[in-house]
């Protein structure tokens, strides 16, 4: 059975199998970070289940187990995650117009930070990590899960 | 690293891909953009379908389309009614071939079986189906002719602008 089409215009963009473009590679980059910023996100909402209690992260197994007993501070996790989110997205954005609302920022990104410090700097200073790179790492990865996702 | 240690460590290749992608587009890239190593972001492809210089060898599926078509042309976006062929997708047009080869096969079965055009309830109730065949395209059913007066070759065509 042949099957033809109209002819197409000349200047019809078209996908050509086999061939990615810098512009498509760059495209693929994009939704990579964003994937990278949405795992960031979820790992942060761990931290905090530990962080509020107070606790240093544990191993996959026992994290499972940790959040089905305690289902309320799981709940507790996401909202806090969720609003210190949008209060650090939201601040940014009408920073740009009135820079007090940086200290809305910054503030919402201490609390989200101290939660994912408590639950992560531990095991980086056991590594021996200067406490400089530690820092960096803990709340530059706070910082930037809302970049990547909203940016 | 201790086990324990485990989501911190994906916190650290997050992290690190993370710094690594914001710091291409929002530093890297810039720089190179202005020294013109490379172009301006777009976000989307410049390609333009490239005419053959050379006509194609002759294929017993060629009809009367042009010799130079552009190449993959199963792959190309079909030209609607309107002119249009950008809201008319590649898995479109594969969906319209199936469906028109299912109507097509319908069609054929009942004259394989004798049964004659026009009158019989048989071949109206073929008809019927190669209509409801037709409206799975939905809001583009128009596309479709099937040319039962001649033998069909299962060819989609786009209906002539009125």
């Amino acid at each position: 059975m042949a099957t033809t089409s109209r002819e197409i215009p000349s200047t019809t963009k078209a996908r050509r199998i086999g061939v990615l473009s810098g512009d498509r590679a760059e495209v693929g980059l994009i939704w990579m970070l964003r994937a990278a910023g949405v795992g960031l996100v979820g790992v942060s909402v761990v931290g905090s289940f530990y962080g509020l209690r107070g606790l240093a992260c544990s191993p996959p197994v026992t994290i499972l187990f940790d959040m089905l007993a305690r289902p309320w501070w799981v709940v507790a996790a996401f909202v806090a995650q969720a609003v210190l989110s949008l209060a650090q997205w939201g601040a940014r954005h009408r920073a740009a117009r009135d820079a007090r609302w940086w200290g809305l920022f910054a503030g919402a990104l201490l609390i989200s930070a101290g939660m994912n410090w408590v639950a992560f700097a531990p095991h980086l200073l056991a590594w021996g990590w200067p406490l400089i790179p530690v820092a960096l790492t803990v709340i530059g990865g706070d910082a930037l899960a809302e970049i990547l996702v909203i940016s | 690293m201790s086990g324990d240690a485990w989501l911190a460590t994906i916190w650290i290749y997050l992290v690190a891909f993370g710094a690594a992608g914001v710091l291409w587009f929002r530093a890297v890239r810039p720089i190179l953009e202005a020294l013109g190593w490379i172009a301006p972001y777009t976000g989307d492809d410049d390609y333009v379908t490239p005419t053959p210089s050379t006509p194609r060898a002759a294929s017993p599926f060629d009809t009367n389309e042009p010799a130079n078509e552009p190449p993959n042309e199963w792959l190309q976006p079909v030209l609607m009614p309107n002119g249009d062929s950008s809201v008319f997708p590649d898995s479109f047009a594969l969906l319209a071939v199936l469906v028109e080869a299912e109507a097509l096969s319908v069609t054929r079965a009942y004259e394989l079986l004798g049964v004659s055009r026009g009158s019989s309830a048989a071949y109206k109730e073929a008809q019927q189906r190669l209509a409801a065949a037709r409206l799975k395209v939905s809001g583009n059913s128009q596309f479709l002719e099937l040319d039962n007066e001649r033998k069909p070759t299962g060819r989609i065509v786009g209906r002539k602008k009125s």
